[in-house]
């Protein structure tokens, strides 16, 4: 049995105690009355002593027992799943899609035309059109999923009430997991015996439910297996143009920063649509908007802005960034963020052996020296090249390096690996290059173990670098890696004298890694992100080839200056452009940061062992870092996952297939869904019967009370005036007097 | 104003004087008696005389006529050696009483406590009236009263102030103590050895085996009773509606009684009381009346002179 309402229940059991304390204090408050037919009184009281107390127990119980239950029945109690009251029952559980595609609008302009307010409304309605008796759960499907309200409660107005205090989320909607939360909920104890139901309200576009993402995990197909009941699909075509990334690209000129805005259109695609884009900045001169035209069929556009700092035309660019489209229908994915940092001195590092001999030859100049010259050819301002020792490749030399070139990797200890895993964690650039001096590269297993296993990059490097029979030129056709961005017009013909002929083969790259391909297809440039169990702010790049004469001629053709500047510049960049970051995720704690605050004031402190944030960024925007003493030391760029936002209707039979995968499911019309899941009570649950007793214990107790006592006084003295002045004895009379 | 109207207790209560309470009494009963308003309580044959024309046919003696063929009518005088003792129970339990009067009025001790018409204010000016009515027909009247012991004790007399010693041994008698009536009687009887007609006005609230013992040593010397048992309205109708204390007068103790419960039982209790003493009474052969302290004295003595007028006539009849 449960309560709905169990402090009713207990303030019953108190009230009990009225009738104690009034009888107590009644007793109390009377005067004594002097009576001289006393003998006579306390032979009809000890005659009616018995009677009376069991008439007072009787009547003080009659009123603790009616004060009682009637706090019982207002408490409301269901003996859930007995059977033996008709409107106790089923258990429902709603699955709410709170997700960031739940944001889209039927008027661009009025928040409360949402996807979500609907989906809540029919929920609410739902919740309340339910029987007496049943019990309700509530699971929220915004990542991560979670459920609000388990196990599941009879009380289905606090329920209703707290589905409409809900406010979606800017996270993507995980209905595989909310179901898989959902079925867990349904097993309970306690739960597992009713007649279940599982409700999905979602309106199922893209954003929210991927065909091509994860599958649910199949429910239990036994017999009394949950309900799966699934809204209908919509089916309204929305148009919305999302941006959908924000890349800072440094000039190779001067200081200004070229900003590219992509931009997504969906729905609609068949109409010309001409866009308006603008770019805001924390510490950059205002920018004009740029007008984008999307033509008939076009899905993707992109806008260029090149921005500097403000006020200072000699300063470098740095701060955040906001690229905005007008509203439209979904307006999660109107705007984007991202901070980067292209002011300050960089500092690279080279990690190789100090050399005493001369290198009067060409061939024999190291990698070392050839990268030293190509990323400080002349002296510069805000670059700064140090040589390391290998033995000194520690946490305390990493701590002020930027980005980190390793031309001869074995010369390595193995406990560096280690520290350069953390340099990268803490968001470091690392680049690193097959040794010259050795035939078998055997630091590979070290790099392996450091940044393969168990993370995100699948790399698998070649142990040798035999000499090809014909050197390899670079491809023709290279991927559009934004770090060579700024040269890309130039590229191809950058490219064209230089020859390799010698390179380690990479296998297992991700496409998206490739920045460079040699004419075989093989990389020759690969840069990738850390990440899997650890998180990583960083970069790791990997040169195939050695830049040394014997492997290839790069280090004397023009392109080895912007090889090596554009990788540290531009992958600093990358790593300093934060938008990678969704709402939702716990990032990792940049350089020094401790604690970070929101735009709206929210703050989110990053743990110090992991680093990573203890909860999730909830809100899109330039989020400010702070060190230990709460001074800010940057800022972190969150936005909405686009994919999330996709509102491209979706297929009834693509949901049913994917749905299916969890339970068969049952689709419902909005409109119905109330008249078809509200159950029809066939006859009062406990709570009436127990008011039922209450009443006639009520009326047993007036009864009582009128027979015990006041009513026995109208009575008794209607009936029973007393006794006269007369004589009792009828025809009595005394004889003649003894005197006569 | 009817003279009953002015027995009423109430009324009876605005009269500062004992005196004057009890010749209101005794106007009241006489009121209420035309006919031979001297005869009743204590009379006697005379004679006989010739019947002449205009007299009452209901006293001539047909024994006579049935002998002698001549119509003789009885005559009667009234006995002029049967002495009147009125004893009044001042127990504790004679304090009680319901009927409010004002405060200060004058009355007994008990009734200016109580600030009510107690049963021992009735008992006092009933006791009043009937000494006052039997001195006026010469009788020798004593007085006395009673709780544990005899208390006072005024010696039978038809001196012309006798009354008034009476009187005011009646409004100064202290009311408290328990009642014990075989040994008042044992006192009584060695006092009174001639015989008498013995009035005992008491609320009777004592065990009846205890009052028989001494009705039976009344009896035993030829003694005639009668018992005038005072009672307060409240008393014979227990009609209260609050539960409350009751505390007894005689130091019975307290209980906690929700008089509206057990309204029934003590009315049979009372009843069956009453009953088992009227019934004894009547039985050893004394007369016996109930008084309501509320309700008006002179009635109920003149019901009770006529009914023995009535009795003795019937005895010298039968």
């Amino acid at each position: 049995m449960t309560l709905v309402n169990a402090s009713l229940l207990v303030a019953g059991v108190i009230a009990a105690a009225i009738p104690i304390l009034i009888h107590l204090l009644f007793r109390r408050r009377r005067p004594p009355m002097p009576w001289a037919a006393m003998d006579i009184l306390l032979a009809a009281f000890r005659k009616q002593q018995r009677r009376l107390r069991l008439e007072q127990i009787l009547l003080l119980a009659a009123r603790c027992l009616l004060f009682m239950l009637l706090g019982f029945a207002l408490a409301r109690p269901i003996l859930a799943q007995t059977g033996l009251f008709a409107g106790d029952g089923r258990t429902v559980i709603v699955v709410l899609d709170d997700g960031a595609a739940s944001h889209v609008r039927t008027d661009a302009l009025d928040p409360r035309t949402s996807g979500f307010e609907r989906l809540k409304s029919e929920a609410v309605t739902l919740v309340r059109g339910l029987a007496q008796g049943d019990s309700v759960g509530l699971v929220l499907a915004s990542r991560p999923s979670r459920a609000l309200i388990a196990p599941p409660t009879t009380d289905r107005e606090a329920v209703a009430r707290a589905i409409e205090a809900l406010e979606p989320t800017s996270t993507a909607t995980d209905l595989a997991a909310a179901l898989a939360v959902a079925a867990q909920v349904t097993e309970k104890e306690g739960v597992a015996d009713a007649e279940r139901s599982v409700v999905v309200l979602s309106e199922f576009r893209v954003g929210s439910l991927d065909p091509t993402g994860p599958k649910p995990t199949p429910w239990p197909t036994e017999q009394g297996a949950p309900k799966l009941l699934a809204r209908t699909p919509v089916d309204d075509d929305v148009s919305n143009v999302a941006v959908t990334s924000i890349e800072a690209q440094r000039s190779v000129d001067d200081d200004s920063v070229t900003v590219v805005v992509r931009l997504e259109r969906a729905g609609g695609t068949s109409a010309q649509q001409i866009v308006r884009v603008s770019l805001e900045g924390d510490g950059i001169a205002p920018v004009p908007a740029r007008q984008v035209r999307f033509d008939a069929g076009q899905a993707s556009a992109r806008a260029e802005f090149v921005v500097r700092a403000a006020g200072d035309a000699q300063r470098s660019v740095s701060g955040s960034l906001v690229a905005r489209v007008e509203d439209d229908r979904m307006p999660l994915d109107d705007a984007r963020y991202a901070t980067f940092d292209a002011r300050g001195v960089t500092r690279i590092g080279i990690v190789a052996r100090r050399t005493f001999a001369g290198s009067g030859e060409l061939e024999q100049v190291p990698a070392s020296r050839w990268l030293q010259r190509a990323l400080e050819p002349v002296a510069q301002p805000g670059v700064e090249v140090v040589d390391i020792e290998p033995v000194s490749v520690d946490a305390r030399t990493l701590r002020e390096i930027d980005a980190l070139w390793v031309p001869r990797p074995e010369t390595l200890p193995p406990e560096a690996w280690r520290e350069l895993r953390a340099f990268t964690d803490r968001g470091g650039l690392l680049v690193l290059m097959p040794s010259a001096d050795i035939d078998a590269q055997r630091w590979v297993e070290r790099f392996q173990a450091a940044y393969v296993s168990g993370s995100g990059l699948a790399w698998q490097i070649g142990l040798d670098a035999p000499a090809l029979e014909t050197p390899l030129a670079f491809a023709t056709e290279q991927p559009q890696s934004p770090i060579y961005a700024s040269i890309s017009a130039e590229l191809t013909e950058l490219l064209r004298p230089i020859e390799v002929d010698r390179r380690v083969v990479v296998t297992n790259a991700a496409p998206a890694d490739v920045v460079l391909a040699l004419a075989d297809g093989t990389p020759f440039l690969l840069l990738g992100e850390p990440g899997g169990e650890r998180r990583s702010n960083g970069l790791v790049a990997f040169v195939a080839s050695a830049p040394e004469l014997a492997w290839t001629n790069l280090p004397v053709k023009p392109f080895m200056v912007p090889f090596a500047q554009e990788l540290v510049r531009q992958g600093l960049l990358q790593i300093g452009r934060s938008d990678r970051i969704a709402v939702g995720d716990r990032p990792l704690a940049p350089r020094d940061a401790t604690e970070a605050v929101a735009p709206n004031g929210a703050r989110v402190a990053f743990d110090p062992t992991t680093r990573v944030a203890q909860s999730p960024f909830s809100v899109a925007g330039v989020w400010t870092i702070l060190d230990v003493a709460a001074r800010p030391v940057g800022g972190i760029a969150a936005n909405i996952d686009t994919l999330a936002t996709r509102v491209t209707p979706q297929a009834k039979d693509t949901v049913t297939t994917w749905l299916a995968g969890a339970a068969q499911p049952t689709f419902i019309e909005s409109g119905s869904f109330v008249t078809s899941m509200t159950k029809t009570d066939t006859g009062p649950g406990i709570g009436f019967w127990i008011l039922c007793a209450v009443a006639v214990i009520a009326v047993v107790e007036l009864l009582m009370a009128r027979y015990f006592s006041h009513a026995a006084i109208a009575r008794g003295t209607a009936s029973d005036p007393g006794i006269g002045a007369t004589a009792l004895i009828a025809g009595s009379a005394p004889r003649r007097g003894g005197a006569a | 104003m009817r003279a009953e109207e002015y027995l009423a207790p109430e009324t009876l209560a605005q009269l500062g004087s004992f005196e004057l309470r009890a010749k209101m009494i005794v106007e009241g009963v006489m009121s209420g008696m035309h006919r031979s308003p001297y005869q009743g309580l204590a009379v006697e044959f005379a004679e006989h005389r010739p019947y002449v024309k205009g007299d009452p046919v209901r006293h001539i003696d047909w024994k006579v006529f049935g002998r002698s063929d001549k119509l003789y009518l009885k005559r009667y005088v009234q006995e002029t050696n049967l002495d009147v003792v009125v004893l009044v129970d001042s127990s504790a339990s004679m304090r009680y009483g319901t009927l409010g009067v004002k405060s200060g009025w004058g009355g007994t001790i008990a009734s200016q406590k109580a600030a009510a018409w107690t049963k021992f204010d009735h008992a006092t000016a009933t006791a009043a009236a009937i000494a006052y009515m039997c001195l006026q027909q010469r009788d020798r009247v004593g007085v006395g009263t009673f709780a544990e012991d005899l208390r006072t004790a005024i010696k039978r007399s038809n001196a012309r102030d006798q009354w008034r010693v009476i009187v005011q041994s009646l409004s100064v008698e202290p009311v408290e103590g328990k009642a014990n009536l075989p040994k008042v009687a044992e006192q009584v009887l060695a006092k009174v050895t001639n015989r008498a007609l013995i009035f005992i006005l008491s609320d009777f609230l004592m065990p009846v085996a205890q009052l028989r013992d001494a009705l039976a040593r009344f009896r035993h010397r030829h003694h005639d009773v009668i018992l005038l048992q005072i009672l307060d309205r409240q008393e014979l109708r227990f009609d209260l509606a609050d539960p409350a204390p009751f505390d007894g007068l005689e130091g019975e103790g307290r209980v906690n009684v929700d008089p509206p419960a057990i309204r029934a039982a003590y009315l049979a209790a009372l009843r069956e009381h009453l009953e088992a003493i009227e019934k004894m009474t009547r039985g050893i052969g004394f007369d016996y009346q109930r008084m309501d302290s509320h309700e008006s004295t002179g009635p109920v003595l003149a019901g009770l002179l006529a009914r023995r007028d009535a009795i003795s006539r019937r005895s010298r009849t039968g």
